[in-house]
């Protein structure tokens, strides 16, 4: 396996490992519904469960960049040679300009970028948000145009 | 039974096309130029692999962008004996370049980069920080030969 391939395939098990989750969490709730008491034994409320079934697409969408970031600070070093670690912003359009990737891809990476940021730091900035869907499949595109293997 | 043309085709095609989400100043006449572009490149690069006695194919591809909507474009398939490649048009609007045209190899779709840089087309083999040569004829065959070798 390529490391193109490698890294694609982090990406796209992040998602899929969303849509499990999103079962169990359906599991879970009715469950839930027809015994409220169900988490008690792990000293757990049943809104828990609800705040799970909310947050889950956003959790997996930080993920899911997550992967994607490794992935392209993998290439940076390993394929490029670069020894720097610039801000992610950065490194998104030096990869995309180095690869000559599509305008729409890479705003919509910079747009996945903002709305991870947003979850992870709260600075209560209005951003877009982003499904996990839409996520995984135009990161998997911009992936798609790293070199194959380093 | 009637046959359309090259042209009828493309403009059956072009009646689908949607408005641009994100439109640029000018987005049609950018949309043409950008077509026209790609077409001169896919009719030189036929006439050099027919040059060198290869066969090729021409089929439309539909793209849509964000700044000038749905268009199409040819893209053109070669094969001879070394096996088969496509230069494959990709988008108008990349970064770090004015216009972008895939040359793969297939099965593997290993590949190179045909960049547009204000009015000239060069070849990238690695990235855009690799060497770049002007797109000629002898450039397309040399590359030919490389990606055919890579398989």
């Amino acid at each position: 396996m390529t490391r193109r391939e490698h890294y694609i395939l982090r990406i796209t098990g992040a998602h899929k490992e969303y849509q499990a989750a999103e079962v169990a969490v359906t599991l879970l709730m009715d469950k839930v519904r027809a015994d409220p008491s169900f988490l008690a034994p792990v000293d757990l409320r049943s809104r828990v469960a609800t705040q799970l079934r909310e947050n889950l697409e956003n959790t997996y969408v930080v993920r899911l960049y997550s992967e994607f970031e490794a992935g392209l600070r993998d290439a940076w070093k390993n394929a490029w040679g670069r020894t720097s670690e610039p801000p992610t912003r950065d490194l998104l359009d030096s990869a995309a300009a180095r690869r000559g990737i599509n305008q729409d891809v890479l705003d919509f990476a910079h747009r996945v970028r903002v709305f991870r940021n947003e979850l992870i730091h709260r600075k209560g900035d209005e951003v877009e948000p982003v499904t996990i869907g839409i996520a995984s499949k135009r990161l998997c595109e911009f992936f798609g145009r790293l070199p194959k293997d380093w | 039974m009637s046959f359309c043309t090259w042209t009828e085709v493309r403009e059956g095609l072009l009646s689908s096309s949607t408005v641009p989400r994100n439109p640029v100043d000018n987005w049609e006449n950018v949309r043409d130029l950008w077509v026209a572009d790609v077409e001169r490149l896919v009719s030189d690069t036929e006439s050099w692999a027919h040059h060198q006695g290869w066969g090729t194919l021409r089929e439309l591809k539909a793209i849509t962008e964000d700044r000038i909507g749905t268009y199409t474009v040819p893209r053109l398939l070669i094969h001879d004996l070394f096996g088969r490649l496509l230069v494959d048009p990709y988008a108008r609007f990349v970064a770090g370049g004015d216009g972008l045209v895939d040359l793969c190899v297939i099965p593997s779709w290993d590949s190179e980069m045909i960049i547009k840089e204000g009015e000239g087309w060069f070849l990238l083999q690695d990235d855009a920080e690799g060497p770049r040569q002007p797109w000629t004829e002898s450039i397309f065959v040399e590359a030919v030969h490389r990606l055919a070798r890579s398989q």
